[in-house]
């Protein structure tokens, strides 16, 4: 068995390593499955993720207090999330320092045996970005602590105090309170490997100090942020739910190294000899039992971590801001009971022209349609673009502001706030967005083509811009308190200042069939071939038929045809319903089978419980 | 010799000679100008620091020059033989602050000539016309304190908290001197130092956690009042503290291009006394049919300046409420004896009606003379509607005549301009103004001369000139002071979360504003009104 293990080990020397291609694998596992775009965009629930700015006036806030400039540079590497080939690229990179420092950690503690924990933290770190968090910040420091310990450890005896009174309260200003953690790890060594008390003691008062001298009293720093800022249990993550999400998985990659150190320490003071590994002197060696196991638990653990609704929440999102409608239709599909998905749908379903015929394949609700009626809380991408599109510019522009509140300067929320601000024809402001939009990585280009284009036209007529006209004329013009407004009201006035506004007459046909309103539904029949219809949607008869069914009354059919088949579907469906009519729960279960994602159905549900809105996938 | 050691010796000299180089080269003298063309304008710059009246005292006022060129050559000069060259590559001109300092100390009461030059490749260098400002012969208040927050109000503020900056106006250094983040997302509102002194400060603070407080600074102590203590004013003797219950609802306008507005919904005016630590109410200023806010006290204390309107609704169903558009308030005022503790009766100082204006945010000079009110067509919150300008009353004119006639500040745009305030000089006022962009507040200052007229004014000046160019939040609610703040940040953020607070006793009447409404509002209504700040 050995020998086939040292065959194995020669023919692998000459290829890739087994550390190499494990990486290899696990960029392409980030690249694909996890789609770091995913996280910049935020999916309505990472809103710690850092704006990003050039110029002094950004770089100069950081150098403020303790912790800002490691800050700083944090905020700079998470920008590269934008793309998903640089943000694999970062992922990857943290999961492969974290492997490398805590591989040099366990050697030089001559902890070999457990060599193969150093695949842990990677597949940790996997875990978290697959399910769609954002320990960014923690997950730097933790690494960078790490190399700092490594260097200690390999630090001559004699220069570790000299290093630490000039290293600590550097690192203190640069990493803030998260010296305490490097602090605890070198401590540990001390105590338990070198056994060196007066490094011990150094390196404790050092922790104690620096924050203080620093922090509290040339920083001016509230004590409290002096010494816990940085940390999971600072208030700042602990206060908000999304950012709770899975912090024991951190604080199991913070204590790792720390319980490697107390091993080695315990290992060392009973004198435990432990069995040479090649490793140990300096060959290394494959086992290939050891290595499949990694590889079949690193499969074991992405398949695992893959949640398809979290991703799909997060896709939603995503694809509804950038207007990619299939897929939004195709992510919705996977969140059959979310009410963000409802309503990203119905406005993909109105861009792909399919709105009157596949509505109500999806779980509509009259609240999901605009979402006006509910106390959004969190952030909500997608919501305020469903706005602007149909010329609630002021409503859009106040759910932007308040997610600058939520989620930070981000460039998502500031490239609409500009793009507000130029159809609403205030120079000075949509400048003032544009400027700010010019300092960021990624959206700089379109914000300075923009800034061009206000030169050449600083009263904004941009009589050239397609777009612009588009949405000023549509724009509402009826000007009252929104709080005075329903949903209703929205759509009544979009119409009043465009009476060709497509979108606002096809929502507030929409919201008369979800509120089952058909007396005012078939009053607004004469209007469709204003918008060209030549034909009546599928959904629009089958919401006549129930309307005649209903009430008994005439329909005014404006020169529309219902279709035989509707009429014959229409037989099929009123005959299940006779046969069950006497038990209503089995009578709706054989309903929903056949005719569940048809208006039929919709119409004779009866609203028992009102599902509870949720941004979250369910 | 080790090697470490040769490479030391050899690279030290190298970098220090390669330095001394690169600023000999670097360093430009005067170039010959003998040649240049005249340009008949006014050179643009950026911000407006054209034609404009400065304290002298204040730090240097970088600017951006809105031409393009490959080179810039500046001259600042007075009077004297003070004067200052820089040239420049880069449009953005930052000038040396002690030869600026001392340019403007060595010619107060003077003029300030600015003689621009723009050279491009090939070409001459061109000579624009001379930007005269005028240099004050008093000084500003060497600190300004000011509130940021992001145009959405919400205190929830994840990121970009709320804040109060203290700024040095004499070198546009800034601390922050409360941010929201040091106390769990709280927020940070009026703050009010006792006669432009930070000896004695209020500071009102709001938080979930530790709830609605009011830390008064005294020396260096910190006390932190259980109380909401909101628009208020310092009795000039330092004993009691003016200020008014506010219950503030927030809506939105549906097409309006400033979309945002609030009503009080309630209001009423008492007084905290800082020795006793109590609450008195004034009956004749907490009147449950009025809404009575913005208290400001007189030079002497003998009079309280307020504004009060009439309370035309019952409930609040209606956001905003039947009655709102018309809502305009008067500028009132009451008499007091503060040995006495005795209050006089209310008297109309400015009438609404008359003036067809609501009459906002009274606040009078520290010399007594002036008064300077906000006003708007209607409502109670100057800061948004662009009708908001300021008027100047000639206190001593009408305490001779018994009429407040109230004049138009020249300093007044198109957009809006409130929160005012003045230097305890009397000669400056600082306000916030929309001007610069429309949505982002900005902090202004205006010289008032003796005749109550205002000079041409000016934005803060900051070391980056162009930072206001893309600052995504507003500046506003200015107030100057003499001296900095005497407490650390890090002990305003203990004294906030110190749970040894001083309990006060809130006198609760038919008056009492409800701190939150407790009305259950239609669904739709809901919203679109959460608690929030205003700007």
């Amino acid at each position: 068995m050995q020998e086939i293990n040292q065959i194995s080990a020669k023919s692998l020397q000459g290829k890739v390593s087994l550390p190499s291609l494990f990486f290899i694998f696990y960029f392409l596992s980030v690249y694909l499955i996890v789609n770091p775009v995913l996280i910049y965009h935020g999916g309505t629930t990472i809103t710690n993720f850092p704006a990003f700015f050039t110029g002094s006036d950004f770089l100069y806030k950081h150098f403020a207090n303790p912790a800002e400039p490691s800050l700083y540079i944090y905020a700079f590497i998470a920008q590269f999330f934008y793309f998903n080939s640089t943000g694999a690229l970062v992922i990857t990179i943290q999961a492969w320092l974290f492997f490398i420092v805590i591989t040099n950690i366990i050697k030089k503690l001559n902890l070999n045996c457990l060599i193969y924990l150093n695949y842990l933290p990677p597949l940790i770190i996997l875990f978290l970005y697959n399910h769609y968090t954002f320990h960014f910040a923690a997950l730097n420091n933790i690494i960078i602590n790490l190399i700092l310990f490594l260097l200690y450890i390999k630090l001559p005896s004699k220069t570790k105090p000299i290093t630490m009174i000039l290293a600590w309260p550097t690192i203190y200003y640069i990493l803030g309170p998260s010296l305490a953690y490097l602090a605890v790890l070198c401590l540990t060594y001390e105590l338990f490997f070198e056994k060196n008390y007066t490094n011990a003691v150094l390196n404790t008062a050092l922790a104690v100090i620096a924050p203080y001298i620093i922090g509290v009293g040339y920083c001016n720093t509230p004590i409290k942020e002096a010494y816990c800022s940085t940390f999971p249990f600072s208030w700042e993550t602990v206060s908000f739910a999304e950012r709770k999400k899975l912090l024991s998985l951190i604080y199991v990659l913070y204590c790792m190294p720390i319980v490697i150190c107390l091993l080695a320490g315990v290992c060392s003071i009973i004198k435990i000899k432990l069995k040479k590994s090649a490793a140990h002197t300096g060959k290394p060696e494959y086992n290939i039992i050891a290595a499949a196991t990694v590889a079949i638990i690193a499969l074991a653990v992405i398949s695992l971590a893959y949640d398809k609704k979290q991703k799909a929440f997060f896709a939603l999102d995503y694809n509804a801001y950038h207007k990619n409608w299939s897929k939004v239709l195709y992510y919705a599909d996977q969140l059959p009971f979310n009410l963000l998905a409802t309503h990203q749908a119905t406005r993909a379903l109105y861009y792909t022209g399919r709105l009157n015929e596949d509505m109500f394949k999806y779980p509509q609700q009259p609240h999901a349609l605009l979402f006006t009626d509910n106390n959004i809380l969190h952030t909500s991408l997608t919501i305020f673009d469903t706005y602007l599109d149909l010329g609630l510019i002021n409503l859009a522009e106040h759910y932007l502001v308040r997610n600058i509140s939520y989620a930070g300067e981000r460039d998502i929320f500031i490239q609409r706030l500009a793009w507000i601000n130029m159809i609403k024809g205030n120079a000075g402001t949509a400048k003032t967005y544009l400027t700010a939009l010019s300092k960021t990585l990624f959206q700089r280009g379109w914000a300075n083509e923009q800034l061009r284009a206000i030169k050449q036209d600083p009263f904004l007529s941009f009589t050239d811009n397609n777009e612009i006209q588009f949405a000023r004329k549509n724009k509402i013009i009826k000007d009252i308190s929104m709080s005075l407004m329903t949903q209703l009201d929205y759509l009544t006035y979009l119409l009043e200042a465009n009476p060709k506004n497509k979108m606002a007459f096809e929502y507030m046909m929409a919201w008369y069939l979800i509120t089952k309103n058909t007396d005012k539904f078939v009053d607004n029949l004469g209007q469709l071939r204003d918008f060209g219809y030549e034909q009546l949607p599928t959904v629009y008869q089958h919401a006549i038929l129930m309307h005649v069914y209903s009430t008994q009354k005439e329909v005014n059919m404006q020169g529309f045809k219902i279709s035989p088949q509707t009429i014959e579907y229409a037989k099929q469906f009123y005959s299940v319903m006779k046969q069950y009519a006497g038990d209503e729960q089995l009578q709706l279960k054989m309903l929903n089978e056949k005719y569940g994602d048809t208006y039929f159905y919709y119409y004779v549900r009866k609203f028992n419980k009102m599902p509870k809105f949720s941004g979250r996938p369910e | 010799m080790k090697i470490k050691t040769k490479i030391l010796y050899t690279i030290i000299p190298a970098a220090l000679m390669l330095s001394i180089a690169i600023v000999t080269l670097n360093f430009e003298t005067t170039p010959d100008l003998s040649g240049s063309q005249t340009v008949e304008m006014l050179p643009p710059v950026r911000p407006d620091y054209s034609s404009v009246t400065i304290p002298p005292n204040i730090a240097p006022m970088n600017f951006n020059i809105e031409l393009e060129a490959d080179k810039y050559f500046i001259r600042l000069y007075s009077d004297t033989n003070d004067k200052i060259e820089v040239i420049s590559s880069s449009s953005i001109i930052k000038l040396p602050e002690k030869p600026w300092h001392k340019l403007l100390q060595n010619n107060k009461g003077k003029s300030l000539n600015i003689d621009i030059y723009t050279k491009t490749k090939n070409n001459n260098w061109q000579k624009y016309k001379t930007i005269t400002n005028f240099i004050a012969k008093e000084d500003v208040d060497s600190y300004l304190f000011y509130r940021t927050i992001h145009p959405s109000h919400y205190r929830l503020t994840q990121n970009g908290p709320v804040q109060i900056i203290q700024h040095n106006l004499t070198n546009s250094k800034e601390n922050i001197l409360i941010t929201g983040k040091s106390y769990y997302q709280g927020c940070v509102n009026c703050h009010s130092p006792l006669n432009n002194k930070t000896d004695k400060m209020t500071i009102g603070i709001r938080s979930d956690r530790y709830g609605t407080t009011t830390l008064y600074i005294n020396g260096d102590k910190i006390q932190n009042i259980a109380a909401k203590i909101g628009y208020n004013s310092w009795h000039p003797s330092g004993k009691i503290i003016a200020y008014s219950t506010n219950n503030i609802r927030r809506f939105f306008y549906s097409a309006k291009n400033e979309m945002r507005d609030a009503v009080d919904e309630d209001s009423m005016i008492t007084y905290y006394n800082v020795e006793t630590h109590k609450i008195i109410m004034i009956d004749e200023i907490s009147k449950k049919d009025k809404l009575e806010t913005f208290p400001t006290w007189s030079t002497d204390g003998k009079y309280l300046y307020y504004c009060c309107s009439d309370k035309t609704w019952d409930n609040m169903e209606k956001i905003p409420p039947d009655g709102y558009y018309d809502l305009k308030y008067d500028l009132m005022r009451i008499s007091y004896n503060i040995d006495k503790d005795v209050w006089g009766k209310p008297e109309i100082v400015i009438s609404a009606s008359e003036a067809k204006k609501s009459i906002l945010m009274p606040r009078i000079s520290p010399d007594g003379r002036w008064l300077v009110t906000c006003m708007v067509d209607n409502g109670g919150f100057p800061v948004w509607p662009t009708s908001s300008d300021l008027y100047i009353t000639d206190l001593n004119k009408a305490e001779a005549t018994g009429i407040f006639n109230y004049e138009k500040l020249s300093l007044n745009t198109d957009l809006s301009q409130s929160w005012h305030s003045f230097s305890s000089n009397s000669r400056w006022l600082a306000y916030s103004s929309k001007q610069q962009n429309g949505l982002f507040t900005r902090i202004y200052l205006a010289y008032i001369d003796e005749n109550g007229q205002s000079q041409k004014s000016f934005i803060v000046p900051q070391k980056n000139p162009l930072r206001y160019d893309s600052t995504i939040e507003s500046l506003s609610f200015p107030e100057l002071t003499t001296g900095p703040m005497r407490i650390s940040a890090g002990q305003l953020a203990a004294a906030i979360r110190n749970s040894n607070q001083i309990k006060v006793d809130i006198p609760v009447t038919m008056a009492t504003p409800e701190e939150k409404s407790t009305k259950k509002l239609p669904p739709h209504q809901k919203s679109l009104t959460p608690y929030t700040e205003i700007e």
